[in-house]
């Protein structure tokens, strides 16, 4: 391979998607510096399972993995610890949005501040040389001349597509992205790991936060209050915001004739509320804390596919600027539970034009 | 080339100008350069949704527009490792140079020290209230610094050097120096106008009392530039312009003057100017410096190997070491019945070539050296090897055509 003359921070996290993101550079010319980065306190118990969540005692492991995929590549590989920053960052983040009723979304927070800020700036004050970053992530970036803009765009695998998690990335972060993966199929890349001959090319996919129970990552005293439904008779008692999201239906401990779904939560009375699934189908909601990718900002309304949760399947909505920045969203048709907290993304086409946080639903 | 910056190129949409059908070849950085996008979008923001004055109004958009201005100090401060409270927002270098000159109360039978290669910017504010103590050049133009100790006197007031000389394209010895002006007591001025986006600039490493910095130079807008100076050392300075904005009480009995740096940025400044300095900053910050230097050390190498072998020409400082040089080469070029202005307009004409002719605000550095202007090629970080291969073919045509 032929230096391009490029030097390229890459984000190993043990997994086969950033190894073989780390080698398929190296392929390409690039001068490849592999980092991963320590964030688990080394106390917060989750379950130890043979999948890893990002945070949890897996780490040590996964650090191993990436470091011996290093070895195998031939690239220098550090180690940067994260913690604090994590605490602060996402976990403080993570903790208080559960305690306010609402359900965050950890790598919102952590892509920009952790991996592509905190990580990117204790690599480069170490004195690392690198003029891109690069990471196992599948999707893609690109300039696009016509809007004078770094454009995110969905990998060309769109049942592996992480566009969502991606999409509170700045101008400044994806300028130096580099996604390797953003052409390649999950099983390509499978096969590619094996090619090069690396260690994690049977390692299974990890692509939770935590593995087993979440609640265990909030420090919190339970704080049990009652259950209501909407008319506001008392159903029985929950045990503390934090265990429950919108549009839960299991672990209620309530009997009732119908199914009843967690309809809203409300930290200021401590209550959380229950109702029918047609309760839980909305058109409208508010989003804060936009970032905009592929516009400077919204000035018009703007017809665009939304996406409210990882694993919901986007649909067709006109967003309208609001005052402060916001935007409210209307989807063409109601969606079922549309939960304050989360992240959502707006689309045309693969072209990611921005996105927020839910704030709340409008009734 | 080791290094590559091409990547750059795209965010900035005047290297898409042409003239005459053809695409430029901006070659004139060291003059002033082009801006990316991101500093284009920051300015145009204060206009269409940031308009307010800073520091004084009572609303929410006035909040924003100082957050905003404040906000570009400090990212400042953070790229030269200073403190906000050291950085004065200026209109250029040249005007931070008079606030140091004006503020140091200078005697004519005051002694400042400098070289013969100084730009007029950091020459004319010394000379006209002290006396120019320039320290000699070589035969081929290049400072003898090492003659700083011998030119020192009891009269000697401070120190000036250019970082980066705008006709030399050398890296100085400001180190050296700043020890020599400390070891006798005296503060040093740095003007790294040149310097600040080829070099990475670490003040407090540096140790220097005072350095000076134009926005245009650094990929922000005009009418904008930074003086920086040790807490103590600007605390000392007799006050340059009064007005609004730089008193904290006005009263018929009294007047109590504003703490730093507000008490040197006197009037409504260049809002804009300042916020979009700030968004060039943070662009250039995203870039590692360390590679920044590398490419533009390369290009130097790259046009010091080309140009050399052109038949009538001296550049200037030839005798310098590689690794001293950035992107950034003078030289005279002899074609008969042509000046070098003549020579710039046709590599402009002919070539769509964009470079400097004449003598660079260096007058004292031409008559040492006799020449009757010369040209120079500046290249900044979006500048490619292919780019000095076309300047440099083009000048070897023009000598050819018109040489014989």
């Amino acid at each position: 391979m032929v230096n391009n003359g490029l030097k390229v921070l890459a984000l190993m996290s043990g997994g086969v998607d950033s190894s073989v993101a780390a080698a398929l550079l190296k392929e390409l010319g690039y001068d490849v510096t592999g980092v991963t980065m320590k964030i688990w306190d080394g106390k917060t118990t989750a379950q130890v399972s043979t999948q890893h969540g990002c945070y949890g005692p897996g780490e040590e492991e996964d650090i191993e993995d990436a470091r011996k995929v290093a070895q195998n590549l031939d690239i220098p590989f550090h180690v940067f610890d994260l913690t604090g920053e994590y605490q602060s960052g996402v976990l403080d983040y993570f903790c208080s949005e559960y305690l306010s009723g609402r359900t965050p979304n950890p790598c919102v927070r952590c892509n920009p501040g952790i991996k592509f800020g905190a990580l990117v700036d204790k690599a480069r004050l170490s004195g690392i040389e690198f003029d891109f970053i690069a990471s196992g992530h599948y999707a893609k970036v690109a300039y696009d001349d016509t809007l004078r803009r770094y454009v995110l765009k969905k990998a060309k695998d769109l049942t592996k597509d992480q566009t969502y998690f991606l999409a509170f990335l700045s101008q400044q972060q994806l300028s130096r992205l580099v996604l390797p993966l953003g052409d390649y199929t999950k099983i390509e890349i499978r096969e590619m790991a094996k090619r090069f001959g690396l260690s994690v090319a049977s390692k299974p996919d990890s692509q939770n936060f935590v593995c087993g129970d979440y609640a265990s990552v909030i420090n919190a005293e339970s704080n049990p209050g009652p259950i209501l439904d909407k008319q506001g008779s008392l159903l029985g008692q929950h045990h503390g915001l934090q265990f429950y999201t919108i549009g839960q239906r299991k672990g209620l401990e309530i009997s009732a004739k119908i199914p009843l779904y967690v309809s809203a939560l409300d930290p200021a009375i401590n209550t959380v509320t229950l109702g029918t699934k047609e309760d839980l189908y909305h058109d409208e909601f508010i989003v804060s804390n936009l970032n905009w990718i592929a516009i400077l900002e919204l000035q018009h309304t703007m017809a665009v596919n939304v996406k409210i949760r990882s694993a919901h399947r986007e649909a067709e909505a006109v967003l309208t600027p609001t005052e402060n920045g916001n935007v409210s969203v209307k989807f063409k048709e109601n969606q079922f539970a549309i939960t304050p907290g989360q992240a959502a993304v707006f689309y045309q086409e693969d072209v990611v034009i921005g996105g927020g946080i839910i704030e709340k639903v409008v009734l | 080339m080791t290094v590559s910056m091409d990547f750059t190129r795209r965010e900035f949409p005047f290297l898409c100008r042409e003239i005459d059908g053809h695409p430029i070849v901006y070659l004139d950085n060291a003059s002033t350069t082009p801006k990316p996008q991101c500093v284009i979008d920051a300015v145009a923001r204060v206009y269409h949704n940031t308009t307010a004055n800073v520091h004084r109004g009572v609303h929410t958009i006035a909040d924003e527009a100082t957050t905003a201005y404040e906000n570009a100090r400090r990212e400042i401060a953070s790229f030269l490792n200073a403190s906000p409270a050291e950085i004065i927002f200026t209109r250029n270098a040249t005007e931070g140079i008079n606030i140091v000159a004006n503020g140091l109360g200078l005697l004519p039978e005051d002694e400042v020290v400098l070289t013969f290669a100084e730009h007029h910017s950091n020459y004319l504010p010394w000379r006209l209230r002290a006396k120019t103590i320039p320290v000699g050049l070589a035969p081929d133009g290049l400072p003898l610094y090492d003659d700083v100790e011998s030119v020192l006197s009891p009269r000697t007031k401070l120190l000036t050097l250019a970082h980066v000389s705008n006709t030399t394209g050398i890296i100085a010895p400001v180190e050296q120096w700043v020890d020599i002006g400390h070891r006798h007591g005296l503060p040093v001025l740095i003007d790294a106008a040149q310097s600040v986006s080829h070099v990475p600039i670490n003040v407090r490493e540096m140790d220097c009392d005072f350095l000076v910095l134009s926005g245009h130079k650094l990929l922000g807008p005009s009418g904008i530039g930074v003086l920086y100076g040790k807490r103590e050392q600007l605390a000392k300075l007799q006050l340059y312009q009064s007005g609004g904005g730089m008193v904290r009480y006005h009263g018929e009995d009294r007047i109590e003057v504003q703490d730093l740096p507000q008490r040197f940025e006197a009037g409504t400044p260049n809002i804009e100017g300042a916020i979009g300095l700030g968004a060039a900053v943070a662009w250039i910050r995203n870039l590692d410096m360390n590679r920044v230097m590398e490419h533009s050390q390369e290009l130097g190498h790259q046009l010091i190997h080309g140009l050399e072998t052109i038949p009538g020409i001296h550049i200037i400082g030839i005798s310098a070491p590689l690794e001293r040089r950035i992107g950034l080469v003078t030289f005279n070029l002899e074609v008969p019945g042509f000046s070098q202005d003549a020579l710039a307009r046709i590599l402009c004409d002919k070539y769509q070539i964009l470079v400097s002719g004449g003598f660079h605000c260096a007058h004292i550095l031409h008559h040492r050296l006799r020449f009757e202007g010369t040209l120079r090629i500046s290249t900044h970080v979006f500048t490619t090897p292919e780019e000095i291969e076309r300047v440099i073919s083009a000048l070897r045509e023009l000598t050819s055509v018109y040489c014989g």
